[in-house]
């Protein structure tokens, strides 16, 4: 993504990121911690407000067992007076303000030889303490939990909490001893009735945070208080587990009833989850604590939420202060950012700002400094140099067209002959060369090429063209043409030059053509049936190698129709892209499909098309002279 | 003229009125309010005693009462009580004669549950047994005698917190009842510690409904009527379980009893699984097969649970 804004607001952001960064991690480090911290609180809280509130209860309840166990002895002494007996009852029930009714059943003629039920009862009525006799085949006591388990255990039962009878709808539990005789023999059982009003407010009092949720159960795992009412007495610690399948909750019921107290978590998140703190008491009835985590941890969650929020402000004054400072900072790079763009649009003077520092800034100042003056310098030079090359090509234009003028133009076209020729250097100026003239009946003729290229070779080839119109001209044999020539090539040849040359002379009456080749490409002769065959002469060095070397010079008789081509290496070393030259066989393959009759311009000009089309686009890398000799 | 007129129109009403005179029954259920007896609540609630022009009070023992309701039946207070067979048999032998106008359930649910794993019945030797003062747990009681078990029967009225306290070694229970109290209050009881006397040849069918010999024969249409609805009501029960445990909780609401919907919901299943006859797929009402009800009198008079045999007929109506 291509980067927008000013460098201070991106440098900004970036700070601002990685701060921000930093910050999250170290807030949910200090989240974390202090989860960890509110958890181990919480446990803490929840278990010592159940400890301390269970044994609160439990006291209540070893008060009640105190009260009663005290007046025992009295109705072990007077279990035969009926008056003493409720005596006994309402005083337990007026002595203790917990207990709110006290029964004591007897066992089957135990009180009366003819009776199978005696119950004495007391029980608060108002202010007012009432007592009646109970026990019929209708209220069968000795068949009730209170009366029956104290019996069959032989020691203090508390029963499970139940309703009151009497229509109240008091929850109400049972202190029950049993009875016997000084010899042990089982007589009766003392029964204790608290009400539990006390105990549900109480549990209901227990709050460790604003939601929590404090349940008692008793030993068949009924709800002797919790916050719903509709659940005392009539769901236990596992029906809702049971009927979710909750295995985690029916394992948290089974090891409250077995009298284990521990801590365990509940729920899958942190929204609906909490955890549930539980202990047992003396009598068998167990006490938990359950304590949501939202509760839990709402001051972690508030004090997080204002971190976040001092965090965030903090993150977008400091991006407004940090972005202040580096725009400041940076200004100079903004100026050298308009020096750089001023350069760049040519004013090489542009004022680079002042720096006072010592730092990156004098570092870039200096930097811009130089390279200003060094483009200067740059230019400068530039200038110089182009100004020399202009020259020089200026002078090499009028050096090609020189070589050009010094070729000749007036081609013959006469009775007995037809001559044409060409010449296309492959720079400005070129070391090929030709030329002819005629003396008297004779046709002298020259093709040739000067080793190397560019200017020391075209003046080499203006030389050899001045030495040739001029040697030639003394009418000395071709292979005489050439020898002075290569003598005055090779004196004060320090340079190593040298020419491959063609040299001819036809006589237009006769026909006969001598000849020199000095190291030259075999010229091409056409008969005049139109078959083309390379002139294979004797072997001869070119011009310019060894003063005085003998050059060996030949006559042929040449036919009327025939041509001539003579050419330079240029034709049969043009190249196409993949190096492959045109070479002496396709020339020749060309000079076979041409008419001999066609005039030397056309021939000429179609081999030219002809290399053209070989060599396409590919650049030149030669001299191409071509001559063509036709004889009518 | 017009007097003639009136008095022969009030002679009609009174005449109508006289022959679609509704009756009133007095029917108590086995025990206090609960699924076991959902069928009669639901013929109630949904007009099927009415549109045979019942009058049904449903009456209901307290929880501290001892007295059964066979005694009650004995002594007129109520019309028609839910029992079963062998109590029946037994008051029947005792002097009240009771008989069966409907066996509602066709297998019994009765079973004991033990602090310890039971092999089998001998293992329930020398055991200290909690029982129900008021009945329905004879079949455990012939069976134990059956098989010559000295076993220690400790009556109680009911709940299960006899047997949680550990004063007895085990405890009848119903299947559909204590069973699942039981285990909503230990979170489970294990398989091995429990024996269906089902499984020991003491399938014996168990809720029905029952009234004296004296009342069926001079209210038998009445009874006819009542069993027409109170089959509608298990069928309704049955099709509609949800429906039925609303009208359930309802009289449990009403008459104060400790318990909740779940639990009900386990009894109404259990107590609709030994109505459906699994061949068929459907409710049977069908009254006890006669050489079942040879046998069950056999035996009784062999444990000397009776001393004489009641004839079939004289009590399957």
């Amino acid at each position: 993504m291509k980067a927008s804004g000013s460098f201070a607001k991106r440098l900004s952001l970036n700070i601002i990121s990685a701060t921000g960064l930093l910050l999250i991690l170290v807030a949910l480090l200090l989240g974390f911690f202090s989860y960890i911290v509110n958890y181990k609180s919480a446990v803490k809280e929840a278990s010592a407000s159940l400890e301390n509130n269970l044994l609160d209860i439990e006291k209540m309840l070893t008060d009640v067992e105190a009260s009663t166990n005290s007046i025992t002895w009295l109705l072990e002494k007077f279990n035969d007076n009926g008056d003493a007996i409720i005596d006994v009852a309402e005083h337990l029930v007026t002595s203790d303000t917990n207990i709110v009714a006290c029964a004591i059943g007897y066992e089957p003629f135990e009180f009366d030889d003819n009776s199978v039920y005696f119950c004495p009862t007391a029980f608060m009525e108002g202010d007012q303490i009432r007592s009646k006799i109970l026990g019929s085949a209708d209220y069968d006591y000795q068949l009730m939990d209170w009366y029956l388990i104290p019996r069959l255990l032989g020691k203090p039962y508390w029963s499970e909490p139940s309703f009151d009878s009497d229509g109240s709808g008091r929850l109400i539990a049972s202190y029950s001893k049993p009875l016997y005789h000084e010899n042990g023999v089982f007589f009766g059982v003392i029964k204790a009735d608290i009400d539990l009003k006390w105990l549900t407010e109480k549990v209901q009092a227990i709050k460790p945070y604003e939601n929590s949720i404090t349940v008692l159960a008793g030993r068949n795992a009924s709800y002797i208080t919790h916050v719903d009412s509709t659940k005392i007495l009539n769901e236990t610690l596992f029906t809702q587990a049971l009927e979710a399948g909750d295995e985690k909750g029916l394992m948290v019921a089974k090891d409250m009833i077995a009298g284990n107290s521990g801590v365990q978590h509940f729920g899958n998140t942190r929204e609906n989850g909490g955890i549930i703190v539980y202990g047992p008491m003396d009598n068998g009835w167990s006490g938990a604590i359950i304590c949501s985590y939202s509760d839990i941890y709402s001051g972690v969650r508030k004090a997080n939420l204002i971190t976040l929020l001092i965090a965030l402000l903090s993150l977008v004054a400091l991006y407004y202060t940090d972005k202040s400072i580096i725009q400041r900072l940076t200004q100079p790079i903004t100026e050298f950012a308009y020096s750089a763009l001023n350069i760049g649009q040519g004013n090489f003077h542009a004022r680079i700002p002042e720096i006072k520092t010592q730092d990156e800034l004098r570092r870039l100042h200096d930097a811009l400094g130089y390279m200003e003056s060094s483009i200067n310098n740059y230019i400068a030079e530039l200038r110089t140099t182009t100004a020399s090359n202009e020259r020089f090509e200026s002078e090499l234009n009028i050096a090609s067209a020189i070589q050009m003028q010094m070729l000749p133009k007036d081609f013959p076209n006469c009775d007995e002959i037809d001559l044409y020729a060409t010449l296309h250097p492959a720079k400005e100026v070129g070391g090929d060369l030709y030329d002819f003239f005629t003396n008297g009946r004779n046709l002298y003729f020259c093709v040739g090429d000067v080793s190397g290229k560019g200017v020391p070779a075209a003046l080499y080839m203006a030389i050899t063209r001045a030495a040739f119109r001029f040697i030639a001209g003394l009418e000395l044999p071709a292979e005489g043409v050439v020898q002075k020539i290569n003598n005055s090539f090779c004196d004060g040849n320090d340079s190593g030059m040298f020419v491959t040359m063609f040299v001819g002379c036809i006589n237009l009456d006769t026909l006969e053509m001598k000849y020199c080749n000095a190291g030259h490409n075999p010229i091409l002769i056409i008969s005049p049936d139109g078959k083309p065959e390379y002139l294979h002469a004797k072997p001869n060095l070119a011009a310019g190698l060894f003063e005085d070397f003998p050059y060996q010079g030949e006559t042929m008789q040449l036919e009327k129709g025939s041509r001539l081509v003579i050419y330079t290496d240029g034709v049969t070393e043009a190249e196409d892209r993949v190096k492959n030259l045109y070479g002496e066989e396709r020339l020749e393959q060309f000079a076979a499909k041409e008419d001999t009759a066609e005039d030397s311009v056309s021939f000429l000009t179609n081999l030219a098309a002809s290399i053209k089309s070989f060599t396409l686009d590919n650049d030149q890398n030669d001299d191409i002279t071509m001559m063509s000799i036709r004889l009518k | 003229m017009l007097g003639k007129r009136t008095v022969t129109i009030a002679l009609a009403i009174v005449t109508a009125i006289a022959l679609h005179a509704r009756e009133t029954v007095r029917f108590m259920p086995a025990w206090t309010p609960q699924a076991q007896f959902a069928g009669f609540y639901v013929a109630l609630d949904m007009g099927f005693y009415d549109e045979e022009d019942l009058d049904v009070v449903i009456e209901h023992m307290g929880i501290n009462s001892s007295k059964p309701g066979i005694v009650r039946i004995a002594e007129g207070e109520i019309d028609m009580i839910g029992s079963h067979p062998i109590q029946a048999l037994i008051a029947r032998d005792a002097g009240t004669k009771v008989v069966n106008t409907l066996q509602v359930t066709q297998n019994t649910g009765i079973m004991v549950v033990s602090h310890k794993p039971i092999v089998n019945l001998q293992s329930l030797e020398g055991a200290k047994i909690g029982r129900w003062q008021s009945g329905f747990s004879e079949i455990c009681e012939l069976s134990c005698k059956a098989n010559n078990l000295n076993v220690i029967w400790v009556p109680f009225l009911n709940g299960i917190n006899l047997f949680l306290s550990g004063a007895i070694d085990a405890t009848v229970a119903m299947s559909y009842n204590e069973y699942n109290l039981l285990v909503e209050a230990t979170g489970g009881i294990p398989e091995e510690n429990c024996i269906h006397f089902s499984d020991y040849g003491y399938d014996i069918p168990e809720d029905g409904v029952y009234v004296t010999e004296e009342y069926y024969n001079t209210h038998r249409e009445t009874v006819e009527k009542f069993n027409r609805a109170t089959c509608r009501g298990w069928d309704y029960c049955i099709e509609h379980p949800d429906k039925a445990l609303d009208i359930v909780m309802k009289w449990t609401e009403k008459t104060g009893i400790r318990t909740n919907r779940y639990h009900q919901s386990l009894m109404l299943k259990s107590m609709n699984g030994l109505i459906v006859n699994p061949r068929t797929g459907k409710a049977d009402y069908s009254p006890i097969p006669e050489d079942k009800f040879n046998r069950l009198i056999q035996a009784l008079i062999d444990m000397q649970y009776i001393s004489s045999p009641t004839s079939y007929k004289e009590f399957i109506k």
